[in-house]
């Protein structure tokens, strides 16, 4: 049971980093990224071929941000500079990108086959069940780190800029302030922050193929952060965690349905998400989080 | 600093929106420019602000051509504009819209959010003040903890007003500052914009309630139909046979 717990924690605190990030880019700064899994995916990548070649975990870890934040930034330059609704194609289409180029260059990803035996950080010691809730401390602080990193960021000058440019940008230019640059900052430090989640996610689950960086991870954070609200940090966790109840929950749920397949339940549990998704935004449209606008 | 519309043309969807205009407000000047609906006052002021590029013509500030800079390029010369349609930061406070405002913040930087802390507090705390003796100013003292999307439509006019003064405006393009204020709000915007005007600050006021305008201004420019119609003082461009006619569609 309590391996059970442990090994559900880490998985919700890995979709509460990518929830607080795609937070930072939508919630806060109004960036619509459609591509959040293209970060993840990158950053897992990184992690897993640095691993496998015999690097430190900190050089892994290192070039999981480095890259997915690089990886931001020309995708940045080219559709801050468009209208909003073009970072969300534009960023579907990269997500899916990254996807296809990780499948199709097997001398470097292994292709469709995946990466077997990424090691864990804490494995080897020799600590048994111990080992797995040190990698939950090494999550959680990563979790802790982001929420501190995110709230400094948005009660600085800096985040009231973001938040400016969010509620109004054409106003922001009647100011004499570039947003694009701004945008560009944002999203490279949004896109580290998921390449770093996709770094733990690869340690955690020894094996990686780009079957799991489906464009459904996307909608599955934007789906935690709609829940928790967006714009807020502790909303971040809080929809991390209701969506991570209901896609562990469906499974006990099954339990209880005997005559309902392994794989109807997975089609089963998408239409409870949606259901609940579409009593949010008629019930609570600002998420759970948030304090429903007066006006 | 003067602002000066030499010859200005813009083409929309096939349509002479601005028909060879000039005009011109001097260093200082509190001018206003009316015209019925579709004139082109509104396309005028994107031109002149560099939110639309114009199809022919010049437009000089302080002496230099402006060119084809855009609108944030305008505004840090002191050119700057507020708009028909209020746009405040709604989840945002009304001190926080205003202290956003303000330019060239080292806070506003990655560096200087992670690593300047301490320049960056005391140079926040310069910033509250201003904002608040703005605030002060513009009698915005009850709602100045209020989300700016929740205050009402004046209230949203002088939050714009404050922004903009708080970016050390040279010249402000302000685009019908009374349109949905009532009488009493009328009055005290219009003391707002002389008390300003008298610190220096030039005008050039976009306007559809013309008796208000001319109480304020001493100088009119009259638009119809995207061309320049005249100019003078309140009293002969209003009582100007061709700006009537413009207004009324030849029924008086």
């Amino acid at each position: 049971m309590l391996a059970y717990i442990t090994a559900v924690a880490i998985v919700f605190c890995i979709y509460a980093l990518l929830t607080l990030s795609l937070n930072l880019h939508f919630g806060f700064t109004g960036l619509i990224n459609f591509g959040h899994v293209g970060f993840f995916a990158i950053g897992a990548y990184a992690a897993a071929l640095c691993s496998l070649n015999g690097m430190p975990y900190v050089v892994g870890f290192t070039a999981a941000a480095a890259l997915a934040a690089l990886a931001a930034w020309p995708l940045g330059l080219l559709a801050l500079r468009l209208r909003e609704d073009y970072l969300a194609i534009v960023t579907l289409a990269f997500s899916e990108i990254v996807r296809v180029v990780i499948t199709a260059e097997e001398w470097l990803t292994n292709g469709v086959q995946g990466l077997p035996g990424i090691p864990r950080p804490f494995a080897s010691l020799g600590i048994g069940g111990n080992a797995e809730l040190a990698y939950l401390a090494l999550v959680v602080t990563a979790v802790v780190l982001a929420i501190l990193l995110i709230r400094h960021l948005v009660r600085s000058p800096f985040g009231r800029l973001i938040q400016a440019i969010r509620d109004d940008e054409v106003a922001v230019k009647a100011l004499g302030k570039n947003p694009a640059g701004v945008k560009v900052r944002v999203f490279m430090i949004g896109a580290a922050i998921a390449g770093i989640a996709g770094a733990l996610y690869a340690h955690y689950m020894n094996y990686i193929v780009p079957d799991q960086f489906l464009p459904l991870v996307t909608f599955y954070v934007w789906m935690a952060m709609i829940l928790g609200g967006a714009g807020s940090i502790s909303g971040s966790l809080v929809g991390a965690g209701v969506l991570i109840g209901i896609l562990e929950g469906s499974r006990v749920v099954r339990d209880l349905l005997p005559n309902v397949m392994q794989v109807e339940m997975a089609s089963l549990r998408l239409a409870l998400v949606g259901l609940l998704l579409v009593l949010f935004v008629l019930y609570r449209p600002n998420g759970l989080m948030v304090k429903r606008d007066e006006s | 600093m003067s602002l000066r519309i030499s010859n200005v043309d813009k083409w929309l969807g096939g349509v002479r929106v601005l028909d060879n205009v000039s005009m011109e407000v001097p260093d200082g000047g509190l001018i206003g420019l009316i015209g019925p609906n579709g004139a082109g006052k509104s396309t005028l002021f994107a031109v002149v602000s560099g939110f639309e590029p114009a199809d022919g013509g010049e437009v000089r500030f302080a002496d230099s051509p402006l060119g084809s800079t855009g609108p944030v390029a305008r505004a840090r010369r002191g050119l700057m504009r507020t708009f028909q349609v209020p746009r405040p930061f709604s989840k945002l406070t009304v001190r926080e819209n205003l202290a956003a405002a303000a330019p060239g913040q080292r806070g506003e930087t990655l560096w200087g959010a992670f690593f300047g802390a301490g320049a960056a507090r005391a140079e926040q705390a310069a910033i509250r003040e201003r904002a608040d003796a703005i605030i002060d100013f513009l009698n915005l003292n009850a709602v100045r903890d209020s989300l700016a999307g929740q205050v009402s439509g004046g209230q949203r006019k002088l939050i714009e007003l404050g922004r903009v003064l708080m970016a050390e405006p040279k010249m402000i393009l302000l685009d019908e500052p009374f349109a949905g204020v009532n009488p009493v709000l009328q009055e005290e915007i219009s003391d707002h914009i002389r008390t300003l005007n008298g610190q220096g600050i030039g005008f050039l006021i976009v306007e559809h309630n013309l008796a208000a305008l001319s109480r304020l201004v001493g100088h009119l420019y009259a638009m119809d139909r995207g061309r320049m119609l005249m100019d003078g003082t309140p009293a002969d461009v209003l009582a100007d046979p061709v700006v009537r006619e413009a207004y009324t569609g030849g029924a008086v």
